[in-house]
């Protein structure tokens, strides 16, 4: 079943999951339908309106809900109107149509067992049903439904919220048609940007499963360490290398209920679980839960309690549970947190704190420990014996730095297998059998990963689709195909001519260096590549300009060679922009200023669906002037030229964009508010496929005739009325104390630019007189108060400073 | 000098914009039945006799450009004789108007003349579709670039009217005009005007033209609590007290009255409603343009030649909440006589006609409650007040 194709699905169940991953998969592009039970009666909206849709009004009502849901599950609040509602009495019809149904529905068996079998009255045989269950037993509905559909039944397992949890369990049971999970897996990574894990129909799955466990065993050990919730979490989150709302932050996120619940499965159906004592709630978790102390969906009040302090503030206090009651946490502090703290490897620091021998110390060991054991004890019953599915569930479920194995490995298996053996902890046979001095079960260098099943490395084919790129410096030594390498970014051929400029500085700022990287990259492109491609292996495309040069530049004075650098970035983005090759800009993640301003000279822009792009210089006391403000300034007299539009209201919304340092939630958002042009710009989900799609992108516009854009010379503006008319909108701002008086100022600037100058209306300027007004407001602005100590409040608390 | 007649003073129902009735309804249209709604109230007049008609409008361009009043004598089926002039000074227009048609009466200049004003602010937004600030303005005097809600802040402020007096205010505007409205107050004033819809039908694939009449005013909520106003933000100013709850609302709608001359009257047996007496208009800074009542109040009585305690109703256009109160408490104004109908804050404020349309609530109330003076007035944009006092003859 090669390139799976689903373009209409249905989704059966309007609840939180089965209206977020709606609009998931219709933000995909996919033609969904969202399908709940009937209503009778009138349902109204908090304002006390009623809600429309007939018998529908329940879907109404979820689709409207998400608009409120925080933070947003919709790329774009449009995408709700492609969603169509209906219900199950009037509307099952629809699911003639659709390649796909997704059954969200309560978690009880009867009620998906009937449902299903009335889906598949009216399916197409060739259409997949999938159910989003996370504790039902796949195979308990499979056995109960028509006997073709047995083997199109998957789970399809999103977490909650699907739009930022990257995972996405696919449980195939013995009934299921071979291939059909993994074809449906690479769909999902493609076209919805997940990370797709292949688990078995165990209880709880993969992430569930180990998750709750390793929680669960901080919960009945701690007191034996003489720990307190809050300690737990400071010594189980970022530590040791766990999500940062660590175990007892975590249970009042999803819920205590939710989380019993989720154990409670285990004890009722796993009685041969190697460590099932541990998965009993703990009393005062019972307790908490009897008197409604659920966590944040009970005003805050579970494990933690938040009060309002008269002065406005809030405070946390932790839950006591020998007194019943909450007190000011109180966190314990070991004489080596503070040195482990500051290592930046996470194995080494793991390393460091198993040297340790206080409580503290022992208990994160236990908790390793226990981890490792549990997860080798059940790999093969619910990974199929594969550690890549375990790792990845927890990195991409349960946001762990590293999977256990792999940090297992890093940290070393003969020294901590030995403890653990010493120390009774369960190991399974196979385990026990091999040579822990060489025994691997990543081989990354040769692409092998064990198996356990062959007891052996077993080669994993590469996925031509999936580009790796160097993340430093020091890992470009070790790539075949880089052609240039500093310490900000590398140059590799990724093939077929075309090469990709990896960013992999600090945050991926822009600085000396990357530009250096640039101006080589566009001669050895012009040498020897077709195209070229920018991106980068971190999370984020780019945090911004190097501030700390500039700031190094601002003590001394230097004010010519901040001109002198301000012109070489205009000047190597101009060279970019004007390149004879098409270059497409991966954006994703963060991309701000400096880095937006990369983007935005590219030729074209491949957006991943979570980038936050904005021109934010003023939040540090800037303008662009990169090329940021020229770029937005051409892009809105192009627009207006357009139609027999008024020039004013697009200058009027790139204005908006700079001057008040907007960002981005979404990549079509990116595009919506005008920061990357409609023509030139993409949008993808697949951050994985990305560059693979960026390559190919760019060879299509080599064979379509790619031809570098006009230079710009005569540019009817806005002039002095434009920068008149955006001053007198400042004003009102700021009399309304909307910004400071510094902000007046650098918008000031940034409408000036955007207006080709303070000259005559309608005046004829050339690309160039952007580029001068940007540098020169730039260069005095350097030298502002006011926007130094922004610059140096970003440096050192990370934090915007408005003054 | 000679005296002027205000003969059939009325008005349109005032709606929402963007959402009311009149939502497409252009104000030329909106005028014309106006017009003709008042000619027909007067069949003896001949409308070739009508020397000009003058219309307010604070926005005149669009679909309210193009010299809106000679398009709505030609929309009303005037003959070609009949003149036609738009005159703008923002939200007075109405009332500039019918003093301008007055002054001319009384000159011995004309004996017969319409005037008011429209205004569709759905159609035309405020400061219009193009604003484009000049160079010297920004540099000498950038006070009058002030948004109309920022100068209402700054008369709070001068004037320390506090966020709960507002909303207090505008909730009595509420349930007065609510009062008013189920009462069946403005009945005489209102001419009833037909509207129509056209959607496209998609089950028989042909155009739908609905068409029905508005004679109600949409804009108060009887509803409105002191508790309501109270969660909503500051609009214009952070930590500011002038919400969208306590200030005027946006509005279409028009209103029209005959001006004549005492020969005229007679010769056509009219019956007058009110007597013109005076007309005042004065400027205050820019900054705090809501106070400019308290400007041209003094000067209008003086010129009619009445004390204050003689005034027993003043229709007071409502800008804002802040404002009114400012210039109640510095003119030491009596609450109970000033907008016993509600005000704009409930009824709507559509700009350029806000002037007449008060003439015709003033004049059908003091009608109703026998009344003998009464003073209509209102703030004006970039810093100006306007006030306008009659007579009831009726």
């Amino acid at each position: 079943m090669q390139g799976l194709k689903i373009k209409q699905a249905a989704v059966l169940g309007a609840g939180t999951m089965g209206a977020q991953i709606a609009a998931h998969l219709s933000a995909a592009g996919v033609k969904v339908f969202l399908l709940d039970m009937p209503t009778n009666e009138e349902i109204k909206d908090a304002k006390g309106n009623k809600i429309p849709g007939g018998k529908s009004a329940r879907v109404y009502a979820a689709l409207e809900s998400l608009k409120n849901l925080k933070p947003s599950p919709l790329f774009s609040t449009d995408l709700l109107e492609q969603i169509i509602p209906g219900n199950f009495e009037e509307d099952l019809s629809v699911i003639a149509s659709c390649d796909l149904v997704l059954e969200a529905i309560v978690e009880k068996l009867e009620p998906k067992v009937e449902l299903f079998n009335k889906v598949c009255a009216y399916a197409k045989p060739t259409c997949i049903l999938a159910t989003n269950t996370s504790g039902i037993s796949i195979s308990s509905i499979a056995e109960k439904i028509p006997e073709h559909f047995r083997s199109q039944l998957v789970g399809i397992h999103f977490f909650n919220p699907p739009r930022y949890l990257h995972l996405v369990e696919i449980i195939a049971t013995t009934f299921t048609q071979k291939e059909l999970a993994s074809s449906l897996g690479d769909w999902i990574e493609k076209t919805l940007g997940k990370g797709v894990v292949q688990a078995k129909d165990t209880i709880n799955f993969i992430a569930n499963r180990i998750g709750t466990f390793s929680l669960q065993y901080m919960m009945w050990e701690m007191d034996k360490f003489h720990l307190n919730l809050e300690s737990v979490d400071a010594l189980t989150g970022k530590l040791i290398g766990r999500s940062n709302s660590a175990c007892f932050r975590t249970m009042d996120v999803v819920g205590l209920d939710v989380f019993a619940h989720v154990t409670k499965n285990v004890i009722d159906h796993v009685k041969t679980d190697p460590y099932y004592d541990y998965f009993k709630t703990t009393p005062w978790i019972q307790e908490l839960i009897q008197n409604k102390q659920l966590g944040q969906k009970t005003g805050g009040i579970g494990c933690y309690k938040k009060i309002k302090m008269k002065d406005g503030r809030t405070e946390i206090l932790s839950y006591r549970p020998s007194k019943k009651d909450y007190e000011n946490s109180e966190v314990v502090s070991p004489s080596w947190l503070s040195s482990a703290s500051k290592i930046e490897s996470l194995e080494k620091r793991i390393q460091y704190i198993l040297e340790q021998k206080d409580e503290a110390a022992i208990f994160i060991w236990k908790v390793l420990a226990s981890t490792w054991s549990y997860v080798s004890l059940l790999m093969d019953e619910i990974a199929g014996g594969n550690p890549k599915s375990v790792d990845n569930a927890m990195k991409w479920g349960f946001a762990w730095e590293e999977g256990p194995f792999a940090l297992w490995q890093k940290v070393g298996l003969a020294p901590t297998l030995k403890r653990m053996k010493d120390e009774g902890f369960k190991i399974p046979a196979w385990l026990n059998e091999v040579d822990t001095k060489t025994f691997k079960f990543f081989d990354e260098e040769n692409h092998k990963i064990f198996d356990l099943k062959s007891n052996s490395l077993k080669s994993v084919p590469k996925n031509s689709q999936i580009i790796d790129l160097p993340r430093s410096s020091e890992e470009a030594k070790l790539y075949k195909n880089v052609v240039y390498s500093n310490k900000a970014a590398s140059l590799v051929d990724i093939g077929d001519g075309v090469a990709c400029l990896a960013l992999h500085s600090k945050f991926n700022t822009i600085g000396e260096a990357s530009l250096e990287a640039l101006d080589k990259t566009i001669e050895e492109v012009h040498k020897n590549f077709g195209a070229l491609v920018l991106g980068t292996a971190h999370e984020h495309f780019s945090a911004g300009a190097d501030l700390k040069n500039l700031s190094v530049l601002i003590e001394k004075k230097s004010w010519n060679e901040i001109d002198t650098l301000v012109k070489n970035f205009q000047a190597t983005l101009q060279k970019l922009k004007f390149a004879s090759f098409p270059s497409i800009a991966c954006v994703k993640g963060m991309t701000f200023g400096g880095g937006c301003e990369l983007a935005l000279h590219s030729s074209r822009q491949l957006l991943h669906s979570e980038s936050y792009c904005g021109l934010v210089e003023i939040g540090v006391g800037l303008l662009p002037a990169g090329g940021g403000c020229k770029e937005l300034a051409l892009q809105a007299y192009e627009n207006a030229s357009l139609g027999n539009a008024d020039t004013f209201s697009f200058v009027q919304s790139a204005f908006q964009n700079i001057a008040m340092g907007k960002t981005s939630s979404s990549s079509l958002e990116a595009i919506s508010m005008g920061l990357f042009s409609k023509s030139r710009s993409r949008s993808t989900m697949s951050v994985a496929h990305q560059l693979y799609r960026a390559k190919m992108w760019a060879l299509n516009e080599i064979e379509l005739g790619y031809t570098a854009p006009k230079v710009q010379m005569k540019i009817k503006v806005l002039g002095d009325p434009g920068f008149q008319t955006l001053s007198m909108m400042m004003l009102n701002m700021k009399a309304g104390n909307f910004i400071s008086e510094h902000d007046a100022k650098i918008a000031g600037h940034i409408a000036e630019v955007l207006c080709g100058g303070q000259i005559d209306g309608g005046s004829f300027v050339s690309e160039s007189q952007f580029l001068l007004l940007e540098r020169k407001r730039f260069v005095e602005l350097c030298q502002q108060e006011k926007s130094i100590a922004r610059i140096q409040s970003m440096l050192t608390t990370g934090k915007a400073l408005r003054n | 000098m000679k005296q002027a007649y205000i003969i059939s003073p009325k008005r349109s129902a005032v709606t929402k914009a963007f959402k009311g009735s009149f939502k497409s309804k252009r104000p030329d249209d909106l005028c014309a039945d106006l017009i003709r709604g008042v000619l027909k109230e007067n069949p003896g007049i001949d409308p070739k006799l009508i020397e000009d008609v003058i219309v307010g409008c604070a926005m005149p361009e669009a679909e309210q450009g193009m010299n809106v009043a000679r398009f709505a004598v030609l929309l009303a089926g005037l003959p070609d004789n009949v003149p036609g002039v738009t005159v703008n000074r923002f939200c007075s227009s109405g009332l500039q108007t019918i003093a301008m048609a007055a002054h001319r009466v009384m000159l011995g200049d004309a004996e017969c003349l319409l005037a008011g004003g429209t205004e569709s602010m759905t159609m035309v937004p405020m400061m219009g579709n193009k604003v484009v600030a000049g160079r010297k303005a920004m540099e000498d005097f950038p006070e009058s670039y002030l948004g109309m809600g920022m100068t209402a802040e700054n008369v709070a402020k001068d004037f320390s009217v506090s966020r709960e007096e507002q909303d207090f205010f505008s909730v009595e505007s509420n349930r007065k005009a609510s009062h008013a409205i189920a009462g069946k107050l403005f009945k005489d004033e209102i001419i009833p005007i037909e509207v129509e819809s056209r959607n496209f039908n998609t089950k028989t694939q042909e155009y739908d033209l609905k068409k029905w009449m508005v004679d109600t005013d949409e804009g108060p909520r009887s509803d409105t609590t002191i508790e309501s106003l109270a969660k909503l933000k500051a609009v214009f100013k952070q930590g500011g007290c002038v919400t969208a709850g306590n200030s005027s609302q946006m509005s279409d709608g028009a209103a029209m009255a005959l001006v004549v001359s005492e020969e005229f009257m007679r010769a056509h047996k009219l019956t007058p409603m009110a007597r013109f007496c005076s007309f005042s208009v004065a400027g205050v800074p820019p900054r705090i343009m809501g106070i400019g009542p308290v400007e041209a109040i003094p000067i209008a009585l003086k010129k009619a030649g009445l004390k204050l305690d003689q005034i027993q109703r003043i229709e007071l256009n409502e800008a804002f909440a802040a404002q009114a109160i400012a210039v109640l408490k510095k003119l030491n104004l009596d609450p109970n006589i000033v907008n016993p109908t509600g005000g704009a804050i409930a009824l709507g404020h559509p700009l350029g006609a806000t002037g007449a349309k008060l003439v015709s609530t003033l004049c059908h109330g003091m009608k109703r409650d026998k009344q003998r003076y009464g003073v209509v007035s209102m703030c004006i944009g970039t810093g100006m007040g306007a006030a306008g006092v009659f007579e009831n003859l009726s």
